[in-house]
């Protein structure tokens, strides 16, 4: 079966590509949100298996939605994407946050979504 | 038969039937009242007139007055007709009823000499006449009752036409004239009778009175009658009763006259003496001036009853001359009042005298001779009297009894203590007696004796017995001697007065001795005058203890301020001289000594010494000799006493001839016919005349007088002393003149009156030379004011004796030339004034006093105080400077006082006496500070040192000088802490830290309690608290506490940009301020504006709890140490403003980096993110599904596009490429391309301008256009940039609505920050409605 994932980014044109790339490499993309407070109530109702967060996104931050998402096993949904590369910028920020990892935006795939994951 | 018996045969007979005629007519009359008794008295009345006109014609046929008594008479009975019953004879008694009047009027006037003596008298009787005759007459014409009164009256005769208007028109005529007429009469014989002598008013008195009071009532009768009938009749009869009694005080007259000569029998009976026949004379003749003289028959000529000569005098209106003569020719005369002149008395008195006149003639005789004898005593220059041993005087002699103390006839038997002369010089009169009476011989003495009008004379007494109990004493006038000696001593005090007068040689001394100038009139200074000034004053070559002396004496005049006299003696090479050195001081530390010669005045006072010695002597060894001479020059009698000597022998002197007198013959005959001549006139005759005897010259004076009728008395007197004494007085004046001579100065003698006596001068004086002496002071041509202080100094001079100086400036020949007078008595009532040319030593002095002054105006016009103090502390003086910062005089409230009590504040009195001690011991205090309050109440900060020094009474003291140090203190202060405010603000980084400390310094510079720094809200409602500092335990604001702005001192210097001093006390805040400061416990408060870069920040203020505790100028310094305080404030300001505008800038890039990421985020790296997940989607799809691969590459070809816009448009947001590339100009036009609204474009840089300053103002109109386009609906805007001065001009401006707020939005505050990062400005101006201008400066030069 493959496994459920939910895309928050505010960008439509990125949403649109990112569902295209992860449904054709196996995910179900269950849902697409733009903004933080969207996210929560869309991972509460759709629970998917993982659910992708652009760091900034219009009203709460990416890592503050990482955070409420979080578990206490540590089983969180969440991860975390960045148009940038550098992953020192956020490494400190996304361990804080709970968040399973992170992944540049450029280098979204199913594998590197899979890899997070496992 | 004479003519006197015919004369009372037909008269009397006449009279007598003219009374019986009206006696009858009177009886008959049917209109007249009261006949009978106007028959007694009417008849009794003509009667007596008749009969008295009888008696006086037969006494004396030629007199008229017996005629006009007649006349009156029978006009009188003739009038008497009026009572007759007949018209006519009425008529007739009434036409002639006014003739006696007339007469009688002619009576009074002629007597008692029956003639009119004057014009006027003549015209008096004429108008009598007329009047008498003429008025009835004319009245009768036309009045048909002329007598108003009688109603029974016959009819008027004469009545030619009755006529009431001329009636009464005649009568008041007729009447007033008639009363007027009266009256004049009245008024004549009054003045007639004040004008007689006392012998005429005798006979005239009786007469003229009655006469006149008939006339008098007459006047009112006739007056009065027309109106006032009953006063009209009273006046009548009292006239009648006054006009009755005329004949008869007529017969009184007579009768008087017959009295007197019954006296004459006993006078021609009894031996008279001439004086008392003369009395006896003038009482019967009742005239006090007449005189009896007597003719002499030898030598001739008349001699008055005192036996002295007389000379008759002219007959005329004034005296009488009745000559008694009898067949030898003429006796004598009486010199009477004309008056008297053919009255039978005189005649009478003639005739005794004739009697007497031979006896008289023989008294006279024998008065002339004892004339002669006494004009022996009388040519004796002296008094004598004949006085009994105890003091009685029996018999004098006195060449002038008037000069006599007790009157003439007083002084035989009253004793010599009557005689008022002081007791003294009686006393000396007996015991000198008594002592001549010892000796038996010759004694003199002199005495002193005041006349009445107060001259002073000096007499000579000679006593000799001349019995067992009485003396002779003569005494003599030696006035005139002592007066020479007198005159001898004037001149020789005026002598010394010229001498007194004048200095010799004048130095100039320092008070320490040295020489400081020199002057000498003509004396030779006895050291090289070039040498003088500078020496030593022991170093001139005269002995030293003189010198000491003068030094000494200078001293003393510095201490008591009085002129000091050294006299002594110098021998050089001139023989001993006497010199005399007046030592006056001169200004503080100087004197003068002025030397003078007085050898002169040594020697002559020496000289007149032994002179008046030996005058004196000589003087009163001479006594008189005497000679009496026949006139065939025989030699009667003599005495001689020596030196007058007469012959070679004194043997058979009498009888001999005055030719052979051993006399140089010329004396003799001089003698001889001066001796005549006295003998011929009876005067005294003197001569002078000089002789030698024993080989030496005398000088005689002989007094010739006559003794007898052939013979003279000669008395010679020795006079060779007294012509000494002339001559020396003479010389002794010719030695003053040549003395005056030889002074070079101006002398007057002045007399007490200011009558030139004298006068010398070398110069040319100011007027003629020989008009000077004699006039008076005041008429020379010299200032009036001037010669009034002469006469004053002069008359000081006078009284006390000491000489009086006085100065005064004159031009002269049109030079101003000073002048010294030196006044000096030279007599009792005279002065000598010596006038010296001073200019040139005024011009000295006014050099020194110039100099003085100079230095006064230095000490009072330097900044430093200057104060002079005794050792002690006690003030001398101190100058303007300090008088005027402390507000206290230089005067005698200040002088005297302790300076540390005066001028040195309680707490530091200890200070400067240990500055004093100090003094005492190095002679300098050395500098020490010490406050001064002035006179405005500020606390002067100042420097003083204190140098010994001596003040110009030579007491030792210090000058203090102060320099005032309180504004360089204060600055000093304010640097001090300025540059803690400004360590402050560089060191503190909280600002209100720095606050703290400028309030801390405020409060210490003004001493206050607390300070406090306010910042004024923007909309001045209130100033907020911001810094503070206290005193512990002051009150103090809270930091952010608002003071309301109620009317306070910060109120107020909101409003005004002044600094202010307020006072609670003064009550000038309003309630809620004043309020407030009590509530603080203030009551003192100074509040001064900080304005920081021209614009007002805030306030800065101190306060103190008493009252007036700032001293006026506090609010003057705080403001000016706020200005100060301003700057660093300013600066912590602009510091604050630098952090701002940094932190701002950062914002800003933070903001744009923000921006940037945001926009590369959002944009070109999320178009970029989608274009590699695209681009790798494709190439997974390329094999699988070509045509899907295809499509994704078609959309990230034009996503790509999209990015490389973005990523373009981004860059253009960070720095346009066109500005880099192209300038300004385009990249503004590019802006202006992509404005929505129309831009204008004014000017335009041409020249490529900095790159920062390109990129300023390319952002300026960039934020302007996107403002505009956003809020400002314009429709145009107009973009310029221009080059001016070195900056860059940006405008940009636009039509909309206005009303930006520069200081909202980061906008235009990022703008400001990039300009000002520049240095340049940004302004906004956008007034609501006006649309907006941004307007940009930034400099690029």
């Amino acid at each position: 079966m493959s496994r459920t994932i939910l895309i928050v980014d505010d960008h439509p044109s990125f949403r649109g590509m990112a569902r295209a790339i992860l449904e054709s490499e196996g995910f179900d993309v269950v849902g697409e949100v733009a903004d933080g407070a969207s996210a929560l109530e869309a991972a509460k109702t759709l629970s998917p298996d993982v659910i992708l967060l652009d760091v900034q996104l219009p009203d709460i931050d990416g890592f503050e939605v990482a955070s409420q998402l979080a578990t206490k096993n540590g089983n969180s949904p969440a991860i975390v994407m960045t148009s940038s590369r550098d992953a020192r910028d956020f490494g400190s920020l996304v361990a804080k946050s709970g968040a399973r990892g992170f992944i540049p935006k450029a280098e979204l795939s199913a594998e590197a979504v899979s890899a997070l994951l496992e | 038969m004479s003519r006197t018996p015919r004369l009372w045969l037909a008269v009397v007979p006449a009279a007598l039937v003219m009374a019986g005629i009206v006696t009858a007519v009177v009886l008959t009359s049917d209109h007249q009242e009261l006949p009978v008794l106007s028959v007694a008295v009417g008849g009794l009345t003509g009667l007596s007139f008749i009969v008295a006109g009888l008696i006086a014609r037969t006494r004396r046929p030629v007199n008229r007055t017996g005629l006009l008594l007649m006349g009156v008479g029978f006009a009188w009975f003739a009038a008497g007709l009026t009572a007759a019953s007949s018209s006519l004879v009425w008529t007739l008694g009434v036409t002639i009823s006014a003739v006696f009047a007339a007469l009688f009027v002619h009576l009074l006037l002629a007597y008692p000499s029956g003639q009119l003596g004057s014009r006027w008298e003549r015209g008096v009787v004429v108008t009598g006449y007329v009047l008498a005759a003429v008025a009835n007459v004319a009245l009768l014409l036309f009045d048909r009752t002329p007598i108003e009164s009688c109603e029974d009256c016959p009819s008027n005769a004469f009545l030619v036409a009755e006529n009431e208007t001329a009636t009464t028109i005649l009568t008041a005529l007729v009447e007033g004239f008639a009363a007027v007429f009266l009256l004049g009469v009245v008024a004549t014989l009054i003045l007639r009778w004040r004008r007689s002598s006392s012998a005429a008013r005798r006979a005239l008195t009786p007469v003229l009175l009655a006469g006149a009071l008939t006339l008098f009532f007459l006047g009112i009768s006739v007056g009065t009658q027309e109106f006032w009938p009953t006063v009209a009749e009273v006046a009548g009869w009292i006239a009648s009763v006054a006009f009755l009694t005329v004949p008869f005080l007529f017969l009184w007259g007579l009768l008087q006259s017959r009295l007197a000569r019954a006296e004459l029998g006993p006078l021609m009976r009894t031996g008279y003496s001439l004086t008392e026949f003369q009395r006896e004379l003038r009482r019967l003749l009742r005239d006090p001036t007449a005189a009896l003289t007597v003719c002499l028959e030898k030598p001739g000529g008349y001699i008055d009853a005192e036996g002295r000569p007389f000379e008759l005098p002219e007959e005329g209106p004034e005296r009488a001359v009745t000559e008694i003569a009898d067949e030898d020719g003429v006796l004598g005369a009486l010199v009477h009042d004309p008056a008297l002149r053919g009255e039978d008395l005189l005649e009478d008195l003639a005739a005794a005298l004739r009697l007497n006149l031979q006896r008289l003639r023989s008294t006279a005789a024998l008065q002339a001779s004892e004339r002669r004898s006494r004009a022996l005593l009388r040519a004796l220059p002296d008094n004598m009297f004949r006085i009994s041993r105890d003091g009685v005087y029996l018999d004098f002699h006195a060449q002038d009894p008037t000069q006599l103390r007790l009157p003439p006839e007083r002084l035989i038997g009253s004793t010599v203590w009557d005689y008022p002369v002081p007791h003294q010089a009686t006393a000396q009169l007996m015991a000198t007696a008594e002592h001549a009476f010892e000796t038996g011989s010759v004694q003199t003495f002199e005495f002193e004796a005041a006349l009445d009008d107060g001259t002073v004379v000096h007499r000579e007494g000679r006593i000799t017995p001349s019995g067992p109990d009485e003396f002779l004493l003569v005494t003599r006038d030696i006035t005139a001697r002592k007066r020479a000696e007198q005159e001898l001593r004037s001149s020789e005090q005026r002598s010394r007065a010229l001498l007194e007068a004048l200095p010799d040689s004048m130095f100039r001394l320092s008070r320490e001795g040295t020489f400081l100038d020199y002057h000498a009139s003509d004396a030779t200074p006895l050291m090289d005058p070039e040498t003088i000034v500078g020496a030593n004053v022991y170093d001139y070559p005269v002995p030293r203890e003189l010198l000491e002396r003068i030094m000494a004496a200078a001293e003393t005049a510095f201490k008591t301020g009085t002129r000091q006299t050294v006299e002594y003696e110098l021998d050089d090479d001139n023989g001993l001289r006497y010199q005399e050195a007046r030592i006056t001081p001169s200004g503080e530390h100087e004197f003068f000594v002025i030397v003078r010669d007085v050898t002169d005045r040594k020697r002559s006072e020496q000289n007149l010494q032994i002179s008046e010695q030996r005058s004196r002597a000589l003087l009163e060894a001479i006594p008189d000799s005497m000679f009496r001479i026949s006139c065939e020059g025989r030699i009667l009698d003599y005495r001689v006493e020596p030196p007058i000597r007469l012959f070679r022998s004194e043997e058979d002197i009498i009888g001999s001839d005055i030719y052979d007198a051993d006399f140089p013959r010329e004396i003799s005959e001089r003698t001889m016919a001066l001796g005549r001549k006295a003998v011929e006139t009876g005067e005294l005759q003197m001569h002078e005349y000089a002789l030698e005897i024993d080989g030496r010259l005398h000088h005689q004076e002989a007094r010739i007088s006559p003794s007898g009728a052939d013979e003279f008395l000669v008395i010679v007197r020795d006079i060779t002393e007294r012509k000494r004494q002339e001559q020396e007085l003479r010389l002794s004046e010719r030695r003053s003149r040549a003395l005056v001579e030889v002074i070079p100065d101006t002398m007057f003698r002045i007399s007490r009156d200011g009558t030139f006596l004298d006068y010398h001068s070398h110069r040319p004086p100011l007027r003629p030379v020989e008009t000077i002496v004699g006039s008076s002071a005041f008429d020379y041509p010299v200032p009036r004011e001037l010669i009034d202080r002469v006469m004053a100094a002069g008359e000081v001079a006078l009284e006390t004796g000491e000489l009086q100086t006085l100065e005064w400036e004159l031009e002269l020949e049109g030079e101003l030339r000073h002048q010294e007078g030196r006044i000096t008595g030279s007599g009792e009532d005279e002065y000598f004034m010596i006038i010296r040319d001073v200019t040139e030593r005024k011009q000295q002095e006014q050099k020194l006093q110039s100099e003085r002054d100079f230095v006064a105006k230095v000490v009072n016009s330097a900044p430093t105080y200057f104060c002079v103090i005794h050792a002690e502390g006690k003030i001398v003086r101190y100058n303007d400077t300090l008088a005027d910062a402390t507000g206290r005089v230089d005067d005698e409230t200040t002088r005297g006082r302790l300076f540390q009590d005066t001028f040195v504040l309680p707490g530091e009195v200890d200070e400067f006496e240990r500055r004093l001690q100090i003094a005492h011991t190095e002679g300098d205090t050395g500098e020490f500070e010490l406050r001064l309050r002035s006179g405005t109440g500020e606390l002067l900060d100042v420097l003083w040192r204190g140098i010994d020094i001596y003040d110009e009474t030579g007491e030792s003291g210090y000058l203090l000088c102060g320099l005032d140090v309180t504004v360089r203190k204060r600055h000093e202060e304010e640097q001090a802490a300025l540059r803690r405010v400004a360590v402050a603000v560089a060191s503190e980084r909280r600002t209100e830290r720095i606050f703290d400390v400028v309030t801390e310094e405020v409060a210490r510079l003004l001493g206050a309690n607390t300070a406090s720094l306010l910042r004024y809200e923007p909309n001045g409602e209130a100033a907020v608290t911001v810094g503070r500092w206290s005193q512990p335990g002051a009150y103090l604001d809270r930091i952010g506490e608002r003071v309301p702005m109620v009317g306070g001192p910060v109120h107020t210097v909101y409003e005004t940009r002044r600094p202010v001093r307020v006072d609670l006390e003064e009550g000038t805040l309003p309630p809620e301020a004043a309020d407030r400061l009590r509530r603080m416990g203030v009551n003192s408060v100074v509040v001064a504006p900080i304005t920081v870069s021209g614009r007002l920040w805030g306030a800065v203020g101190v306060s103190l709890a008493p009252p007036n505790a700032f001293p006026p100028g506090s609010e003057q310094r705080l403001g000016e140490f706020t200005r100060l305080v301003s700057l660093a404030l300013a600066n912590e300001e602009a510091r604050e403003q630098l952090a701002a505008s940094r932190a701002r800038i950062v914002e800003a890039g933070d903001t744009e980096r923000r921006r940037l990421e945001r926009n590369l985020h959002d944009g070109a790296q999320q178009r970029l993110v989608s274009l590699s997940l695209s681009l790798r989607l494709a190439q997974s799809k390329l094999g699988s599904d070509p045509h899907a691969a295809d499509e994704l590459l078609s959309s990230a070809s034009i996503e790509l596009a999209l990015a490389l816009e973005e990523l373009r448009e981004l860059a253009r947001g960070i720095h346009p490429a066109v500005l880099t590339e192209r300038g300004l100009g385009p990249a503004l036009e590019s802006l202006a391309d992509r404005s929505p609204l129309p831009v204008e474009f004014g000017q335009l840089p041409e020249e490529r301008l900095p790159g920062q300053v390109e990129a300023a103002a390319y952002y300026v109109v960039s934020e302007a256009l996107a403002n505009v386009a956003k809020y400002a609906a314009a429709t145009l805007v107009s973009v310029r940039v221009a080059q001016e001065n070195g900056r860059a001009i940006v405008e940009v401006v636009d039509d909309g609505v206005g009303g930006a707020d520069p200081a909202r939005g980061s906008g235009l505050r990022g703008l400001t920050d990039r300009v000002e990062a520049l240095e340049g400005q940004l302004a906004v101006v956008s007034e609501p409605g006006s649309g907006t201008r941004v307007r940009a400066e930034i400099p690029f030069a």
